[in-house]
């Protein structure tokens, strides 16, 4: 049986909502290569400086040590590493009330959304980080795409809360030219995350 | 900033976190080999790296679960005796004993690890049905 085989076999026993500690440790044990970069990546953006004190690895290691000891249930159907993937970002701190810093949510990973199981906005905690580093995350990534209207107006669309049909009629893209241009902010998010400057 | 305020920013930034989260793990292995390759990453060794971080996990998780079972062996230890009164208790489970003949045989077999005396085990047996609550703590069989 091939990784990947692995993986989907121990997603698609329906006889409970959660994925079992075995079932768990055995689809992590089958992780491709692939699937550790994802989760690299993700673990790169949610513990960058300013957002996280921890590093990528911790939340990496933290995520891993949670999901195994049970602390963490995987809904069955979720894929693994997605769900390892939100289970780093309910590690990532929030804001506190009184100091500004470092609440923890234990449940943004069972808040899971088609088709890849990703946190949706309406359930998620509404305090993520302090307000000055979310406007100032906001204000870097915009001018990313310094020069890069259509790029950064899709961004700018998107964190407003523009839903994509909607976002790509203003745009005036066709599918195509928008998952294209869509593709290409993730990656440069991505890469202004992973290069760990604030 | 107003209330307002404060909550916009924190939902553009969990709006930028669905954005990245989405593509990330919806895109085909393929397109992510092609990205990675493109920046240079060595995808394999990230995955040994993924592989070592998953070993780690496991070792510590297996650490803390041996620690929680010294732990409650440890507090069962502490506990003290249950009160029975061994003999009218050691006549009860004679007497369950005796109206459970097969189970009787297993027991006693399990009980001294196929070797010994019954009488040997009584102790431990009398420990056990009292804890199932098949004899009460005064020595009394609750199936009586």
């Amino acid at each position: 049986m091939s990784r990947r085989d692995a993986k989907s076999a121990v997603s698609d026993d329906p006889s409970s909502d959660t994925l079992s500690l075995e079932e768990i440790r055995a689809a992590i044990d089958g992780f491709s290569d692939v699937d550790w970069l994802r989760i690299k990546k993700a673990a790169l953006h949610f513990s960058f400086p300013g957002r996280c004190h921890h590093e990528w690895e911790d939340l990496r290691n933290e995520a891993l040590v949670r999901s195994l000891d049970g602390r963490r249930k995987c809904p069955r159907g979720v894929s693994v590493p997605t769900f390892i993937g939100n289970v780093m970002r309910s590690l990532t701190p929030e804001v506190d009330p009184i100091d500004d810093h470092v609440l923890r949510s234990d449940d943004v990973e069972f808040q899971q959304e088609e088709p890849s199981g990703v946190t949706s906005l309406a359930e998620t905690p509404d305090s993520l980080t302090s307000n000055l580093d979310a406007k100032r995350m906001i204000t870097t990534a915009i001018g990313l795409f310094e020069g890069e209207t259509i790029a950064q107006m899709l961004f700018a669309g998107n964190v407003d809360g523009m839903e994509g049909q909607e976002l790509r009629d203003c745009l005036e893209l066709s599918q195509t030219e928008f998952d294209s241009k869509r593709k290409f902010v993730r990656r440069r998010l991505n890469a202004h995350f992973e290069r760990r400057t604030p | 900033m107003t209330t307002d305020g404060k909550k916009a920013a924190r939902d553009q930034v969990v709006r930028m976190d669905n954005l990245i989260m989405d593509d990330l793990f919806s895109m085909s292995d393929e397109e992510l080999l092609r990205e990675a390759a493109e920046n240079g990453i060595d995808v394999a060794a990230v995955g040994v790296e993924g592989q070592k971080a998953f070993e780690r996990a496991q070792q510590i998780v297996g650490r803390n679960r041996l620690a929680l079972v010294r732990q409650e062996m440890s507090e069962d230890e502490k506990k003290s005796p249950i009160p029975v009164d061994r003999e009218k208790a050691q006549s009860e489970v004679n007497a369950i004993l005796a109206r459970n003949r097969e189970m009787s045989k297993k027991l006693t077999m399990a009980a001294r690890n196929e070797a010994g005396e019954l009488s040997d085990d009584m102790d431990g047996i009398l420990d056990d049905f009292v804890e199932l609550g098949a004899i009460a703590q005064g020595g009394k069989d609750k199936d009586a």
